[in-house]
């Protein structure tokens, strides 16, 4: 591994303040994650993994610790700023796949590159592009209620894509597929990574975990164990 | 009863959507009762008599110009009479004005009618008797009857009234009889006494002052009735041959409509214009509740979709929606007979205002309205929840909100706002055509001016007007007072100033032409004309001269002298008005009728040589330099002139403008009034549409946050779908607005066309109130916290 981290974590905490309750849930989180490796981090319910994810996709911001992102912190940009840092540096793969029903797999896929500007020429190839990898270019012009929720997962993988992000946040990709459909999606995520695709992936399932190049185990909030490919 | 009792609770504990439905469906339902209510209190108050659908208005006129009802004559009276098949009885009044003698004369409105009017109108005296057939004698002891609201307030109610002698236009008059309480006639007259007419009077077919009506036998049409008025025209023909050649091509005949609508006159059209905006208001109202109904039953998805797995059926579905429906239009319509109630008494001021002569004190519900609220409550509120049953079966749907974030029912609730905001932009814009329209005729040159003049009116006895030597000295005595008074510029007589509806069409041609023409005809005095601010084109105005002692001289409208001469100067011709009359003037053609009617054929006579009876009323004008002139001090004046006379109608003569557009005034306030509700319930819709739909796709936004969406990018994405929505709405409502004001101007009120722009510009105020209204939940679903929406996803 390089010296300098894609993603770096140091001293992260997460703190949910309630009525009376306050819930710690991250503590002391560090992490690195270099470019190209295929991450999973998995745990029990509650344990932290989504509130670590949405962290790292700058969904929400620590309650204190330092995260940088090539090098440079994040934890001062505003709001306008880590909003074009998730369009050109993360893409996200969700549980239930989050395709906007009134947009056509096409306009599914485009949307990353709506935000950052790109001429509707442009962005409509590489949509293609990415439909294409995915296979599913066949039904760009198809409604994400007429596709099935493998191929709901396919389109969301290209749109996660589609703005070549420095990496793929992944939320239990396969968590709301049958197993059928769960290893083809898989495939697809070990097949992006042999590409070069840095990914971090959340999931329940050990044997997906196992596919990863490191595996993180997050319980009550802290990393309990991590353990690379070799290792597991 | 359970079922009942949990769909109540279901309501009470989503006051969100229940209380903001019956609110709605009470407003709507409130305008319904508030016009059935009005309505009904029109039309029996108008006409509070037994079976008045059986009572028919009978006139002469012009058979392509039906809309101007002219006035019969005795003779034609009597040949009415002979309509036995048809009538069960045929009665007129000839409507007057008197003075009761007093400390200070009064004026009173009175009637002159035939023995039979109260009988054909099927009302008893409340005390003492009906007219009978030997008062109608010329020479008899003249005898009235009162009318309770008169009674009750200069007799203070006493029974002993009857036998007692009052003074009218000094002569006594015996009073025999009291009216009840509720009938009112159109001009609320005070006092009324029988038409007593001579032989050779009730056989006179030229001179043209009754109003008549009929009693109809049992089953009869109007359609049969106006057959039969046809057969008149050819017994017009014989008796008197003259009429022939008109009664031919069609210039003259006979015609009938239900007294009704001559009693309530404009107030019809008020009622017309009135029911079509209570018409849009509900309909904006069950829209908007059907779409927050729509919502909630989107929200409840999940909880039938565990009932199906239960075992419900969709029979047991609609059969819930229903009933919750018509549990919430059952609350609407409380609400809406609270709304109602509190509404009429301000709409009934309203319309006294703008219709002084109708009798609209005191409204209150009636049973017939609380009656269709209650039935007609339940069954819109369970319209409005029949549209929220979904496309689509409940399993269906929930795999399709697990799938995407395309909520089943939210096309149709964008369908109904976007219908909601058409009828709102179409109400906003009937009433800126209005708006427009009657600022049109306000900025009308006509052709006289009303600033600064003051008029008032005085009815002098009978006796006075057919005594030509007295009437002319009573108009001078009066003249030259007036003119004496300090910062009086100019005054003058007339028997009518313009714009007060009164009609007077007079036969009258070129003389030597065969071609007759129907102008107004009018008297006025030396220095009268100017004093009103007509406008001389050539000649000359009358004079002092102009007396019984001189050939008659006429002054002619524009109008009128082209008529007759074509475009040669009409200076020193003749017109047949009854004999030859040189016409001396050319005055500008002037709005004799308001600005809403195109400017008549008018000729003046001078009033020394007009003959007294064409007066009723002798109407005064007064210019002033200054302030104008205090009632006060023109009673001084007439207690000099003629001790006896009462004054009436003072005030400045523009009051009479604002007075003959009254109906078309309060159309606009009541339309204008409507349409601020329409924007604010449209407004309603729209918030309620965008709060609904923007917290129902958290997940959507929290989707395109984590994209890399901009709270800016969200917040244009929310205000660009509002956009293009109210646009349609407004596009779609300007629309039927256009058509709308189509079909107002065809069969409510005539209204010069302002153009586009009004309409237009409210469309453009809807789109930009609905924008309005979208921001604070725009700015909320721009705000929306991504980590937090993609959890609860």
């Amino acid at each position: 591994m390089t010296a300098d981290p894609l993603i770096r974590l140091d001293g992260i905490r997460k703190v949910f303040i309630t009525d009376e309750v306050e819930t710690h849930a991250l503590s002391d989180i560090q992490l690195d994650i270099h470019e190209g490796e295929f991450v999973s981090i998995s745990g029990p319910s509650g344990c932290g993994k989504s509130t670590l994810l949405a962290i790292l996709g700058l969904l929400d911001a620590p309650s204190s610790g330092h995260y940088s992102l090539h090098g440079k912190g994040v934890g001062q940009l505003d709001l306008r700023e880590r909003a074009r840092l998730r369009n050109r540096e993360i893409g996200f793969i969700f549980q239930s796949f989050n395709l906007i029903g009134d947009l056509t797999i096409l306009e599914n896929v485009e949307l990353p590159l709506v935000y950052r500007g790109m001429p509707p020429g442009e962005r409509r190839a590489r949509a293609l592009d990415s439909l294409e990898v995915v296979g599913m270019s066949h039904r760009a012009n198809h409604l994400p209620s007429q596709l099935s929720g493998g191929q709901q997962q396919r389109v969301a993988v290209a749109r996660a894509v589609a703005g070549r992000p420095a990496i793929l946040l992944a939320d239990e990709p396969t968590g709301n597929l049958d197993s059928t459909n769960g290893e083809s999606v898989m495939a697809l995520l070990k097949d992006l990574h042999r590409r070069g695709s840095t990914i971090c992936m959340v999931t329940h399932d050990e044997r997906f975990a196992r596919s990863s190049d490191r595996s993180i185990r997050l319980f009550d909030g802290r990393v309990v164990e991590e353990g690379h490919r070799a290792d597991i | 009863m359970s079922r009942l009792k949990q769909l109540a609770r279901s309501l009470i504990r989503d006051p969100k959507t229940s209380i903001p439905a019956m609110l709605l469906l009470g407003i709507g339902l409130g305008g319904l009762v508030w016009m059935l209510a009005l309505r009904r209190s029109l039309l029996l108050r108008s006409l509070p008599v037994a079976h008045p659908d059986r009572l028919v208005a009978l006139w002469n006129g012009r058979m392509d110009r039906p809309e101007r009802h002219g006035t019969p004559s005795y003779g034609e009276l009597e040949l009415f009479r002979t309509g036995h098949d048809v009538f069960e009885g045929v009665a007129a009044t000839d409507p007057t004005q008197g003075n009761v003698a007093g400390d200070t004369p009064e004026f009173v409105h009175l009637e002159r009618v035939t023995a039979n009017f109260f009988q054909v109108l099927g009302v008893v005296p409340f005390l003492g008797r009906d007219f009978s057939s030997a008062d109608e004698t010329p020479g008899q002891s003249e005898v009235l009857i009162l009318s309770h609201g008169y009674w009750m307030r200069r007799f203070g109610g006493n029974p002993g009234v009857l036998g007692s002698l009052l003074d009218l236009d000094g002569r006594p008059h015996r009073v025999v009889g009291v009216l009840p309480k509720d009938f009112h006639t159109p001009l609320g007259s005070q006092c009324f006494k029988p038409l007593a007419v001579s032989p050779a009077q009730r056989a006179n077919f030229g001179a043209h002052y009754l109003r008549v009506f009929a009693r109809l036998r049992p089953a009869t049409t109007l359609a049969q009735v106006r057959a039969h008025m046809a057969r008149f025209g050819d017994q017009l023909a014989v008796l008197q041959p003259e009429y022939a050649s008109d009664l031919t091509a069609g210039r003259y005949g006979y015609g009938c409509n239900p007294l009704i609508e001559d009693w309530l006159g404009s107030g019809l059209k008020v009622l017309a214009a009135l029911d079509l905006a209570v018409l849009l208001l509900l309909a904006m109202a069950v829209f908007n509740a059907s779409a927050l109904l729509v919502a909630r039953a989107s929200a409840r998805r999940q909880e039938w979709t565990v009932r199906f797995a239960l075992g419900a059926t969709p029979l047991e579905w609609r059969r819930h929606v229903l009933t919750e429906g018509a549990l919430l239009g059952l609350g609407g319509a409380l609400l809406g007979l609270l709304f109602g109630h509190l509404a009429l008494s301000p709409a009934g001021q309203a319309m006294q205002w703008g219709l002084r002569d109708l009798p609209l004190d005191g409204l209150r519900l009636d049973a017939a309205s609380i009656s269709a609220a209650v039935i007609l409550g339940p069954l819109l509120g369970a319209l409005c929840a029949l549209a929220s049953q979904p496309a689509t079966n409940l399993g269906q749907a929930a795999r399709e909100q697990g799938r995407g974030l395309l909520g089943g029912q939210r096309n149709l609730r964008r369908g109904l706002v976007l219908g909601q905001l058409a009828l709102a932009a179409a109400t906003l814009g009937v009433a800126a055509w209005l708006q427009g329209g009657i600022g049109l005729l306000l900025a009308k040159d006509p052709g006289f001016q009303p600033k600064g003049a003051w008029s008032f009116r005085i009815s002098p006895a009978r006796d006075v007007l057919q005594d030509p030597g007295r009437f002319n000295a009573l108009q001078q005595q009066l003249l030259d007072r007036l003119r004496q008074l300090p910062g009086v510029k100019a005054a003058g007589l007339f028997n009518n100033v313009p714009m007060t509806g009164f009609k007077s069409d007079l036969g009258m041609s070129a003389l030597g032409s065969t071609e007759r023409l129907g102008p107004q005809a009018r008297g006025a005095g030396p220095g009268s004309l100017p004093a009103l601010g007509m406008r001389f084109r050539r000649g000359r105005d009358f004079t002092e001269e102009d007396d019984p002692a001189h050939p008659r001289v006429a002054i002619l409208t524009r109008g009128l002298a082209s008529a007759c001469f074509g475009s040669a100067d009409p200076i020193g011709r003749q017109v047949d008005i009854g004999g030859p009359v040189t016409v001396v003037g050319e005055i500008d053609d002037y709005l004799e009728f308001g600005p809403g009617q195109p400017a008549p054929m008018v000729f003046y006579l001078s009033n020394a040589q007009s003959g007294p009876l064409w007066y009723r009323t002798l109407h005064a004008v007064i210019r002033t330099d200054g302030p104008g002139p205090s009632e006060e001090l023109m009673r001084e004046v007439l207690r000099e002139v003629s001790p006896g006379l009462a004054i009436h109608h003072f005030g400045p003569l523009e009051a009479n403008m604002n007075a003959i557009l009254g109906p078309q005034r309060m159309i606009r306030a009541f339309f204008s009034a409507f349409a601020v509700l329409a924007l604010l319930l449209a407004g309603g819709g729209v918030f309620g549409l965008v709060a609904a739909n923007t917290s129902e796709r958290r997940g959507e936004f929290g989707v395109r946050s984590a994209l890399g969406a901009t709270t800016r990018d969200l917040l244009l994405m929310v205000l660009q779908e509002s956009t293009r929505l109210a646009a349609m709405g407004g596009a779609a409502g300007f629309l039927l607005g256009l058509a709308l004001t189509r079909g107002v101007q065809a069969r409510v009120v005539e209204l010069p066309d302002p153009g586009l722009l009004g309409p237009l510009g409210a469309a453009v105020l809807l789109i930009l109130a609905a924008l309005a209204a979208c921001l604070l939940p725009a700015f909320r679903a721009a705000r929306v916290d991504p980590a937090t929406a993609l959890r609860s996803e």
